[in-house]
């Protein structure tokens, strides 16, 4: 017998060699590169489909706001939020409601102002314009959105705006729901 | 002679195969959060400036030379909505126990004024103390944009939906100054 004959006879008798059956498992295995490639196409999609601006958009607790067919995407300004039992600036409490009013102690002698929110404005403003001397890239607009429960009635409504408005922040935009088409 | 490792051994090699696990978990992570949160915020915001008070003479020259002379007043109170217009006279709509229907014919209304002054873009809302702000919301709906199958509707690109681009398509009154206060 010669030797490759020999040689031949041997591996047989050992069934596969190491390298077909490395070929086997790679075969059985998952294949993850496809289901990879659709992750990173959705993935990419969504990034480029989500505004920042909405993700820092909060919406006010004890608050349901109304449904419109308004389409301006949120925008980051001051945020001003009047729920049904307070009002808040950017977070901080600014007044308790009382029966869905302001109570008569937190109004200026007008009965129209909101004296707290009035001081919070003008400190917000003042802030605004020493960031807008020191920094080209800023400046004050006035800009402000309101998030305000739908069933508060304009009696109330009225305040705020009004306490906004003499306070120079003339830019209202008011937050809603978009109306499901 | 010391015993030496087979040069055909592959226990001390390192894998070759890029470790896709931790990569999957972070992207099917990812997409997860951005699915979750990218649709559950359906946030729009309504442009609402306060009006303006004219301080300078330039500023009141400016004001009486606009372009149109049309002025709109809409009245809601807690039974109807009363529209006083230099150009369609004075015409009241009752909130029936349909409120789409008040909204929808007064919608036309506005239409029906607009088609005559079609530079008009102003209209003053003057809500009563009672009146909810959902319902001055819906009155702002009626009086901004066409709706589909008006007169001059025009669809709009879905490159700039959302954008503040879109806010140059369908307009009708969008300028809304809230009176009353």
């Amino acid at each position: 017998m010669s030797d490759q004959a020999r040689s031949m006879r041997s591996k047989r008798s050992r069934g596969f060699t190491g390298k077909s059956k490395r070929r086997q498992n790679l075969a059985g295995g998952l294949m993850l590169t496809s289901m990879l490639d659709i992750l990173c196409t959705v993935l990419f999609y969504l990034l480029k489909n989500y505004s920042t601006a909405m993700a820092d958009f909060n919406i006010g607790k004890d608050l349901s706001l109304p449904y419109s067919s308004a389409s301006l995407a949120p925008s980051p300004a001051l945020n001003l939020v009047v729920s049904r039992t307070n009002i808040s600036l950017d977070g901080q409490p600014v007044t308790e409601l009382l029966n869905g009013d302001v109570a008569r102690k937190d109004l200026w002698n007008d009965g129209v102002t909101i004296t707290k929110l009035a001081q919070m404005l003008k400190q917000q403003k003042e802030r605004s314009l020493y960031l807008a001397k020191r920094n080209d890239d800023h400046t004050f607009t006035g800009t402000i959105v309101m998030q305000a429960d739908k069933d508060l009635k304009f009696n109330l409504v009225k305040k705020v705006i009004y306490t906004a408005g003499i306070s120079d922040f003339v830019m209202f935009k008011l937050a809603v729901m978009k109306k499901p088409e | 002679m010391a015993n030496q490792p087979s040069k055909r051994t592959n226990r001390l090699k390192p894998s070759e195969e890029l470790m896709l696990t931790p990569l999957i978990d972070l992207i099917t992570t990812m997409m997860f959060f951005f699915l979750i949160f990218a649709s559950n915020i359906p946030v729009t915001l309504i442009d609402a400036p306060l009006p303006k008070i004219a301080a300078t003479a330039e500023e009141v020259k400016k004001a009486k030379e606009t372009d149109s002379k049309q002025e709109l007043l809409v009245y809601v109170n807690m039974t109807g909505i009363t529209v006083k217009s230099s150009l369609g006279g004075t015409k009241q709509f009752s909130f029936g126990p349909e409120g789409a229907t008040t909204y929808k014919d007064l919608h036309e209304f506005l239409l029906s004024i607009h088609l005559k002054d079609p530079k008009a873009r102003e209209l003053t809302l003057i809500p009563d103390d009672d009146v909810i702000y959902d319902r001055m919301v819906s009155v702002m709906d009626a009086a901004r944009e066409f709706y589909p199958g008006d007169p001059g509707f025009q669809q709009v690109p879905p490159e700039v939906a959302y954008k503040p681009e879109a806010e140059r398509f369908n307009r009708m009154f969008p300028d809304v100054s809230i009176g009353g206060i």
